[in-house]
């Protein structure tokens, strides 16, 4: 019967067919506030924001830097051997993604402890969290693709991501929850419950560490959810990979045409959400992204996208911040606060961003 | 199979629209050759179009071509279907030279200085020079093995005139409106046409059939053929209307990096070409998948179409056997997305897009200065 329907809903467009994308309404309300925000720095692949008080943490390649609040120039604190895809700063410790390799931790009790796939830990780490001064989660995207691939497992339709425990005394590793469509974020709440982004299926879940049951918090997102920092106010703010896009979902749903792409067209070609756009005249373009008398109109579909949304406790969207077809800082995947402002990773852009007054006025 | 729009209200457009998306439009099969390189030799990329100079910023609304007179007046089309006089020097200052309606596209003038001029939904046009409009000609031969009575024209693009009077000109799709010009290319199919018009004999006659998007037509200056453009077929081919091989067409060039528009003539016996966009991979591979594309033409919304990367400005230069000699491009259309037109007038390069703001002029210091296509035509004017 299951599989009549599927069949029907295939040839409808219906259900799991439908390629309908949710339109950005209510507090996801569009506007050009990541592009009106003043430059903080320019760094080139700028992610993983953490606040400490010397200065603004963010990594960059493979590099781990700190930006004085002064506006001094970047000092360097560490230097990996693979690209950094996931960071977090607390009680004295840096926790670094190390994409393909594992975790390492810098700093404090628990210097040098490192989690890879040989101890049976997370490889593939797309954001950390400390739960406490012993305890970091960890999500890790997928099993097979590594953090910056999650264009390709987006379009492989990657369903292997996790979400992990580790005990930094012990060197344990935990499982708590598999089978994600890429994990991509996880902040603790201050009880045994966490959020958690799983992109592909556009939500955000509420985890019970100690069960492992999840309730939906937060679906049918208009983006695609990435990492979740925490806001002073005991809110979150939710960063996003990319817009949802119909010819992306309909390409979802057309396997002969998705495998072939893949194996195919080279990577920054393919007609995929993508950190920024615009960058080659080898890329797709849909149809209303074609300029009209010198005009790129903001509303066109776009494979590229800013957005950061301020959510309250419980994980309900309040406002957001936007960069639209026609803007340029695109691909924000980390944010964090100081104070009263609100700092943001552009990453397909290379910028960090400084939204003054963001944070109070929540 | 024609679909009529049930009421002239707008959502009568809203339904026709939809209706010529789930059950008219038809993809084929239409695999590209590999594209000419990019990565070095005269298609390089650069930046060459990106300080050029503006006549019309703000005025200038669907000036698909250009063309100019003796007295160096520049004309173009509008998208309220005038013939726009602009005067020389500086062209700032404009009139409207003829009111003709429809779509105008390509032009040129003959030897008593009439202007021919393809009307996209009218069919091909002339006006005099004190600016009088007539009909030279809306409907051609009916084809032999068409079901669907194909005569009228639907898409008149460019034309170009021969020594002896004639006009080819090229009708880009019989099955599609002005409007829905990117469902043609959805479909890339052989929808177009190549068309003689004879003013001595008042005849007009098809002469090359199932062409894909026949645009750019500009008579070679060998005297004995026309080259003209497949746009979604990315190739530039040639038509002999005299000599041995008369009546028949040749490739000249294939495997485009774009898709071509207007040809016109160079000061230094090559030939200009307009590419409207430039060809994309994720594209590419669609166009050997025919049914990935009418599924995407029933579901998804037009502004998400996949389509060629029209926000590319890119205008070349060609020699008679069809080498490609140098590029100009506008990365990312800062000011030049979707260049459907240029012409070169006396040491400089005008630049024109149909959904553009504005005409860009590049000066071309190496060419003839005082070099009037017009007099490549017919004897010069003493």
């Amino acid at each position: 019967m299951r599989a009549i329907r599927a069949f029907i809903d295939r040839r409808l467009g219906r259900g799991e067919a439908a390629i309908t994308v949710p339109i950005l309404d209510g507090p996801l309300k569009p506007n050009a506030a990541l592009d009106e925000a003043e430059i903080f720095a320019e760094l080139a692949d700028a992610d993983n924001l953490a606040a400490t008080e010397k200065g603004l943490v963010c990594s960059s390649g493979r590099q781990v830097l700190r930006l004085g609040w002064d506006g001094r120039p970047a000092e360097p604190l560490a230097s990996l051997a693979v690209e950094v895809s996931a960071l977090a700063a607390g009680k004295g410790m840096l926790a670094i993604g190390l994409d393909g390799e594992g975790i390492e931790i810098r700093g404090g009790p628990h210097d040098g402890r490192r989690f890879g796939r040989s101890d049976g830990g997370p490889a593939h780490p797309t954001s950390v969290a400390f739960l406490d001064g012993d305890t970091l989660l960890v999500t890790e995207g997928s099993r097979r693709n590594r953090a910056r691939e999650w264009r390709r497992d987006l379009m492989e339709k990657g369903a292997d991501g996790s979400l992990w425990k580790l005990d930094l005394s012990t060197g344990k590793a935990t499982r708590v929850l598999g089978e994600l469509a890429w994990a991509a974020g996880v902040a603790p709440t201050g009880s045994q419950r966490v959020w958690l982004t799983e992109s592909w299926r556009h939500r955000v879940l509420s985890v019970d560490l100690t069960t492992g049951r999840t309730e939906p918090a937060l679906t049918h997102l208009a983006a695609y959810p990435a990492r979740i920092a925490p806001a002073v106010d005991a809110g979150f703010w939710l960063s996003f990979y990319s817009i949802r896009n119909q010819l992306v979902e309909f390409i979802l749903r057309e396997d002969v045409y998705r495998r072939r792409m893949l194996a195919e067209v080279p990577e920054p070609f393919w007609m995929a959400p993508a950190l920024a756009s615009g960058l080659s005249f080898r890329e797709p373009m849909q149809g209303s992204q074609l300029k009209q008398m010198g005009v790129l109109k903001p509303y066109a579909v776009t494979r590229s996208y800013g957005l950061m949304v301020q959510c309250d406790q419980q994980m309900r969207p309040l406002r957001s911040f936007h960069s639209r077809a026609d803007g340029a800082m695109h691909g924000c995947v980390a944010a964090c606060e100081r104070g009263d402002d609100l700092f943001v990773a552009s990453k397909g852009n290379g910028r960090v961003l400084r939204l003054s007054g963001a944070a109070r006025e929540g | 199979m024609v679909v009529h729009s049930p009421s002239r209200e707008g959502r009568g457009v809203k339904i026709r629209h939809k209706l010529l998306r789930a059950v008219y439009i038809s993809p084929t099969f239409n695999k590209l050759l590999p594209s000419i390189s990019t990565e070095d030799g005269p298609m390089k990329p650069n930046d060459r179009l990106r300080e050029v100079g503006v006549i019309g910023l703000g005025i200038m609304d669907g000036a698909e071509d250009v063309v100019f007179d003796r007295d160096d007046n520049l004309y173009t089309g509008s998208r309220h279907g005038d013939i726009l006089r602009w005067s020389p020097p500086d062209y700032t200052r404009h009139e409207v030279f003829a009111h003709i309606g429809g779509a105008p596209m390509g032009m040129v003038f003959d030897e008593a200085g009439n202007m021919a001029v393809c009307v996209g939904g009218m069919g091909l046009y002339q006006i005099s020079p004190q600016g009088e409009v007539s009909l030279l000609t809306a409907e051609t031969n009916r084809s032999w093995t068409s079901v669907a009575d194909d005569s009228v024209m639907k898409l008149a693009d460019d034309c170009d005139i021969l020594p002896d009077g004639r006009i080819i000109f090229s009708e880009a799709t019989v099955r599609f409106e002005m409007h829905d010009w990117y469902a043609d290319a959805l479909e890339s199919r052989g929808n177009g046409r190549l068309i003689c018009y004879d003013p001595k004999a008042r005849t007009t006659r098809t002469i090359v059939n199932d062409l894909v998007f026949p645009n750019g037509v500009c008579t070679s200056y060998d005297g004995e053929s026309v080259l003209f453009a497949e746009s979604w077929a990315c190739r530039i081919n040639r038509y002999y209307y005299a000599g041995p091989k008369k009546g028949t067409v040749e490739r000249v060039i294939e495997g485009l990096p774009g898709y071509p528009d207007n040809i016109n003539r160079a000061s230094d016996g090559n030939y200009w070409l307009a590419l409207m966009g430039s060809r994309t991979p994720a594209l590419d591979l669609s166009l050997e998948m025919p049914g990935f594309r009418r599924r995407m033409a029933r579901r998804v919304s037009e502004d998400a179409w996949l389509m060629p990367n029209l926000n590319t400005g890119c205008v070349l230069k060609f020699s008679e056997k069809g080498e490609i000699l140098e590029s100009y491009w506008d990365l990312g259309g800062q000011k030049h997305p979707m260049i459907t037109s240029m012409r070169e007038h006396k040491g400089v390069l005008y630049l024109c897009g149909i959904f553009n703001n504005r005409m860009g002029t590049l000066k071309l210091p190496d060419a003839d200065q005082n070099w009037c296509g017009v007099d490549t035509y017919w004897s010069k004017r003493t």
